[in-house]
């Protein structure tokens, strides 16, 4: 699905303003009036960003970041609110927010950091790729086959591995041609990258 | 650790002050000389003793000697007894120490010397009497073994000696003691009309009482309460005190007069303590009224003026909030429309009417952004306190409040709960809408259990933690979300920006501040602040 900014405020001039703006800048937009709507209406395919009002009425801003972060839901996250404090920007922040504005702000800014959010979004979401492609490809291998790339990827000489694994240098090479030719790699570089993406969270 | 030992640690006295001293004993000593017994220092008033005994207490025990000279000085000028020298150093050694024993004694009981209360009134009027008691039959017993007085006077004697020395020190020594500290004024002090008209009072009944042939002098007495009480009513303790003398010397000064012998004079002396004490208690409990008084009107003044800025606060930040919204949309629309006039290849002059729009705008915002920051960080001046009696302090005229909606406000302390580092009139702001909130919501209801329970505890190292609890009909869930909202349009100190001031004002310290409903209805409101820290080292708690 394309990309979609939602924004969720409690006045709907802020909310209408904002949308328009938005469109007319080629965003797709999503209003919503409070923090529940949102969260009753979000389906897990989404992608895109979010636009939060910090106070208001129900769950407020700070705490829909909370939710959406226990419950995995992996939308960045711009906080806009008309009460500004340090120790909410902090807070913010910490959960992992990519900007925090306090009203009135330029739309300008609101722009350029959606644009920031959607493209750390989709930044995450090609890493996503690489990591299933790479644990796709790793699940097809051998045992033995998997033993091997993770001691290559250690940076064990042939011989050592041979020796650790009870194998001769040579078969070890064998498993270490047939690797490349699996994975499509070119070099052992290759190799090493695609395990510590498998690995990575 | 008793009241006087707090009092700063008396200094050593001048040269000039002990030489007054000795000079006014012996002068005082010599006008009181009347009707003594055997030629001895016992006479029906005797207020020497009341000079020593406020020279003990300002300078401390260490100044009896001067004592010791003054009781010989008096002995050997005033009354010609060369043919006992030694009794005399032996009664004037026995006077000098008694009296240094008894000071004492008033401090062991807390009596603290700038005589401020009912409770140091009352310790003195405890001392005195029965330490003239025992300073008299000493100073008898003395004489008696000289052979001076018959044995068989001994207890008439002592009872002479008891009276005197008695009423002198009550009727005196209070004056010393509450004019001490006003003595660099005194000189500037202008009577008024009306100390005029109560000493005329005090005048005309003694002439009323002795100068008038057709009344009885005893049962006339009592009506020297009236002008007394007056004094003590309108001046205080140290109007009760000044006209205590005045009476005293009236008094005796009518007695001479009259020529009345020392059995009526001593009659006289017991109705005049009676008098002294009772203007004494009077004009204390008015100066302590009066202090109480003035202390409550500061008090609240600060308070009145803490929650006039705090509400203005308050206004200005839900003011704040509620033009932003507004500006924000301004700004975004301003920017839609540059956006859609750029389509439209108009003029440039409509797109820089729009720029200037949006930095309008900006401006508008940061203008209401100070306003807010000066209302929310201005009023905030922390001290550094003991949370315990602040807080046991603060709940006080609370407790009085409840009392009179006929609810018990019961306060739970634990026993370590720490330092503050914060503002207290904010607190006692926080504290006071909490409890009032709960008064009100208790006292309009036909509740059985009317009960409003304070705790303040400390859940963990770093953290005290205050509940104000309360059985009233509880708060409607459905506004329990908007509880700590301004609400513009509600009445100036009402339940909405009562509680969002507590929420300012409990942030602005680093706490927080909530509410719960509690199981089998009521209410629950509470809030956190941050315990100092350094009072944590000192703990030992971090080791």
């Amino acid at each position: 699905m394309e990309a979609t900014v939602c924004i969720v405020d409690d006045d709907i001039s802020v909310r209408d303003s904002l949308s328009l703006l938005l469109g007319l800048k080629g965003f797709r937009t999503l209003c919503y009036a409070c923090a529940e709507d949102f969260l009753d209406t979000y389906r897990p395919e989404w992608g895109g960003c979010l636009i939060l009002d910090i106070r208001m009425a129900g769950m407020d801003g700070l705490t829909l970041q909370q939710e959406l972060n226990a419950r995995a839901i992996d939308l960045p996250v711009i906080l806009l609110t008309a009460h500004g404090s340090l120790e909410a920007a902090r807070t913010a922040f910490r959960a992992g927010a990519v900007d925090f504005f306090e009203k009135p702000v330029d739309g300008e800014l609101i722009i350029a950091a959606v644009r920031e959010a959607l493209e750390r979004q989709s930044g995450r979401h090609r890493q996503r790729q690489e990591q299933g492609r790479a644990r796709a490809l790793m699940a097809q291998l051998s045992e033995r086959e998997r033993q091997v790339l993770e001691r290559l990827a250690e940076g064990m000489h042939t011989r050592e591995i041979g020796a650790e694994l009870g194998i001769s240098p040579r078969t070890v090479e064998v498993y270490k041609n047939r690797l490349m030719e699996k994975t499509d790699a070119r070099k052992l570089a290759d190799l090493v990258r695609l395990v510590l993406e498998a690995r990575s969270q | 650790m008793s009241a006087s030992a707090r009092a700063e640690a008396p200094e050593a006295p001048d040269w000039r002050v002990l030489a007054a001293y000795l000079g006014l004993y012996v002068l005082l000593d010599w006008l009181s000389y009347i009707h003594p017994v055997a030629a001895l220092a016992i006479t029906p008033w005797n207020p020497p003793p009341a000079l020593s005994l406020v020279l003990l207490l300002r300078y401390g025990a260490r100044v009896w000697p001067a004592l010791f000279l003054a009781a010989f000085a008096a002995e050997a000028i005033v009354r010609d007894i060369p043919l006992s020298p030694a009794y005399a150093v032996l009664s004037s050694l026995w006077l000098a120490l008694g009296y240094g024993a008894g000071v004492r004694l008033l401090g062991a009981l807390g009596f603290d010397r700038r005589f401020f209360g009912l409770r140091d009134l009352a310790v003195f009027l405890a001392v005195v009497p029965p330490l003239t008691l025992v300073l008299g039959m000493g100073y008898v017993a003395v004489y008696v073994y000289a052979g001076l007085l018959a044995p068989g006077l001994f207890l008439e004697s002592s009872l002479h000696f008891w009276i005197g020395d008695m009423v002198g020190v009550i009727v005196l020594a209070p004056l010393l003691l509450v004019l001490g500290p006003a003595l660099p004024g005194l000189a500037r002090w202008r009577p008024t009309a009306e100390h005029w008209a109560q000493a005329g009072a005090i005048l005309f009944t003694l002439w009323l009482i002795f100068g008038v042939e057709a009344t009885d002098e005893f049962k006339f007495f009592y009506l020297l309460f009236l002008p007394l009480s007056w004094i003590a009513v309108r001046q205080g303790v140290e109007g009760a005190a000044a006209a205590n003398l005045a009476i005293q010397l009236g008094l005796i000064g009518a007695l001479q007069w009259r020529g009345h012998q020392a059995a009526t004079v001593q009659e006289f002396q017991f109705l005049m303590l009676a008098l002294a004490a009772n203007g004494l208690f009077l004009g204390m409990a008015m100066s302590e009224r009066r202090r109480a008084l003035a202390a409550l009107a500061e008090r609240e003044g600060a308070l009145g003026q803490a929650l006039r800025s705090a509400a203005v606060g308050e206004m200005t930040s839900a003011l704040a909030h509620e033009l932003n919204q507004p500006l924000m949309a301004i700004s975004n629309y301003a920017r839609a429309s540059q956006h859609l006039a750029g389509e439209l290849a108009g003029p440039d002059t409509l797109r820089q009417a729009l720029n200037s729009l949006v930095a309008e705008v900006g401006h508008a915002g940061s203008v209401i952004h100070r306003l807010r920051e000066y209302y929310r960080y201005g009023g905030l001046h922390r001290e550094t306190f003991e949370a315990r009696p602040f807080f046991e302090a603060s709940l006080e005229p609370l407790r009085q409040r409840a009392r009179r909606h006929r609810i018990a406000l019961t306060v739970a302390t634990d026993d370590e709960v720490g330092r503050l580092h914060a503002d207290p009139i904010q607190l006692g702001i926080v504290l006071h809408n909490l409890v009032s909130n709960a008064i009100e919501a208790i006292a309009d209801t036909h509740a059985h259990v009317r009960e409003i329970a304070v705790h303040v505890g400390r859940p963990d190292r770093i953290t005290l933690r205050v509940c104000v609890d309360d059985r009233g009909p509880g708060v409607d869930p459905a506004q329990a979300d908007e509880l700590f909202s301004p609400q513009v349009s509600g009445k100036a100190m009402g339940m909405g920006l009562g509680l969002s001031i507590c929420r300012t004002l409990v942030e602005g310290h680093g706490g927080r501040i909530w509410h719960e409903a509690r199981a089998g209805g009521g209410a629950r409101f509470c809030f956190t602040l941050p315990i100092l820290e350094d009072e944590l080292g000192s703990d030992g708690l971090h080791r």
